[in-house]
């Protein structure tokens, strides 16, 4: 066998490196607070319902220019927070995610619990063929939970199935992240503690914030707390 | 200047859905800057539950303390019952804590206060809402004691101060009984691993 041949074999014998691959780009919304549960509160969340896509859109044009031709794009929305702020503001709040999302180019996909977000980055596309080789999150956090339902069924506090607690991340499949993938959690607190968790389940580093983040201006949040930063 | 027309094209191109076109076009708009911080009122001391003063939580991130009452237009009668009254009753006692979420103490009519469980209430608006809904912040109904009809959730609810999963009770109706004081009690802590340096400090704590 000719040297030509060896070669040819052992590239067809061996996994394509993920650059020659299409892959997959998420990014995830949490759903917003009731205005019923915080309107009186000092610490009142989510005055806007929007604040957790409207983000996303911004970062989105940001890194626009460096997602790869042929990635996917999908955008994981949490369905029941909307559908629950849309019956307190009387209009189809859902129908404007889309709308505000449309431009982006991303398939939209709503979840309704946390199984149903862990089912797809597991199994949402055929995982041997497309990686995950972005994830970012968008919503409430603290440093140990993504929080997709604060305040909103219950006043103050989630709803066990509409959160990522850190001791849910191990059902989440380390293989299907793309090798040297990009991950990010715009929730406050995340690099205190949940980035470390994710990265020992998943193998995916995972930029977070020391401190709290603000999504009130309307932009991509940024660090709310003096001398906070985010996590490499 | 030549470019100035592109530039500002360019400049538009890149502000497509901005804070301040938001504000126009749908409700509940982003403040183009974030308000400004409201200025708490102490709170009166819980009676019953006090997490907090042995493990002081000093982020307000998760703070269920609400602003000041307005004085109300014209005095609104406070229903002392409302609901669904069918089936089993429970008695609860409303305990307000800043940095705990939750509504208070809740157990069977003849268990001992120390059986009751702290829950998280599920209430449904416009139909079954907590007791205090009815005054003009919900947390002034601190100290009362109600019978209270509905059940327990089969889920639980996480608590983001003190990361932490707390019962849930769904409410269907309730009845007030008066406010009476019920003995020390404290809410339940952290439970993820063992003490460590956060969840000595709880969730969220981070100066």
């Amino acid at each position: 066998m000719s040297l030509r041949m060896i070669l040819l074999v052992a590239l067809l014998a061996c996994p394509g490196p993920s650059l020659l691959r299409a892959n997959e780009q998420i990014f995830i919304s949490g759903g917003p607070a009731l205005r019923y549960f915080e309107r009186n509160k000092v610490s009142s969340h989510d005055k806007f319902w929007g604040n957790f896509i409207h983000a996303g859109v911004l970062r989105y044009k940001e890194i626009a220019p460096t997602i790869p031709s042929g990635d996917t794009f999908t955008w994981l929305v949490f369905r029941p927070g909307y559908e629950a702020r849309s019956r307190e503001a009387e209009f189809d709040v859902p129908a404007e995610v889309e709308n505000l999302i449309r431009p982006t180019g991303a398939k939209v996909v709503w979840f309704n619990s946390r199984d149903e977000l862990i089912n797809y980055l597991n199994r949402g596309q055929d995982r041997d063929k497309v990686k995950i080789s972005r994830l970012e999150y968008f919503g409430h956090s603290n440093k140990r939970n993504w929080m997709f339902d604060y305040s909103n069924r219950l006043d103050g506090a989630v709803a066990e199935p509409f959160c990522l607690h850190l001791r849910d991340l191990r059902k989440i499949k380390s293989s299907s992240f793309a090798p040297g993938a990009y991950s990010q959690s715009w929730g406050c607190h995340s690099g205190e503690e949940y980035s470390a968790a994710w990265l020992k389940a998943t193998g995916v580093r995972m930029v977070g914030a020391i401190g709290k983040t603000d999504y009130s201006g309307g932009g991509i949040p940024v660090l709310s707390t003096a001398g906070g930063y985010w996590t490499k | 200047m030549k470019t100035t027309p592109l530039f500002l094209a360019l400049l538009i191109g890149i502000l497509p859905a901005s804070a301040q076109e938001m504000t126009e076009t749908k409700p509940e708009a982003p403040a183009a800057q974030p308000p400004a911080e409201a200025v708490p009122t102490p709170a009166p001391a819980p009676a019953t539950a006090t997490p907090a003063a042995d493990n002081p939580a000093p982020s307000d991130e998760f703070s269920q303390k609400v602003l000041p009452a307005e004085p109300p237009k014209k005095a609104k009668p406070i229903p002392t019952s409302l609901g669904d009254k069918s089936g089993p009753v429970w008695i609860g006692h409303r305990s307000v804590v800043d940095r705990y979420a939750g509504w208070g103490w809740v157990k069977k009519e003849k268990e001992s206060w120390n059986q009751a469980k702290w829950v998280a209430m599920e209430e449904t608006i416009g139909k079954s809402v907590a007791p205090g809904r009815n005054y003009s912040r919900p947390t002034q109904d601190d100290g009362m004691t109600y019978r209270l009809f509905g059940d327990f959730a089969d889920y639980k609810a996480y608590e983001p101060n003190y990361d932490v999963f707390i019962d849930v009770f769904r409410i269907r109706g309730w009845e007030a009984v008066g406010r009476e004081e019920i003995p020390k009690l404290s809410p339940p802590r952290g439970s993820t691993g063992g003490p460590s340096r956060f969840s000595e400090r709880g969730a969220n704590m981070r100066r």
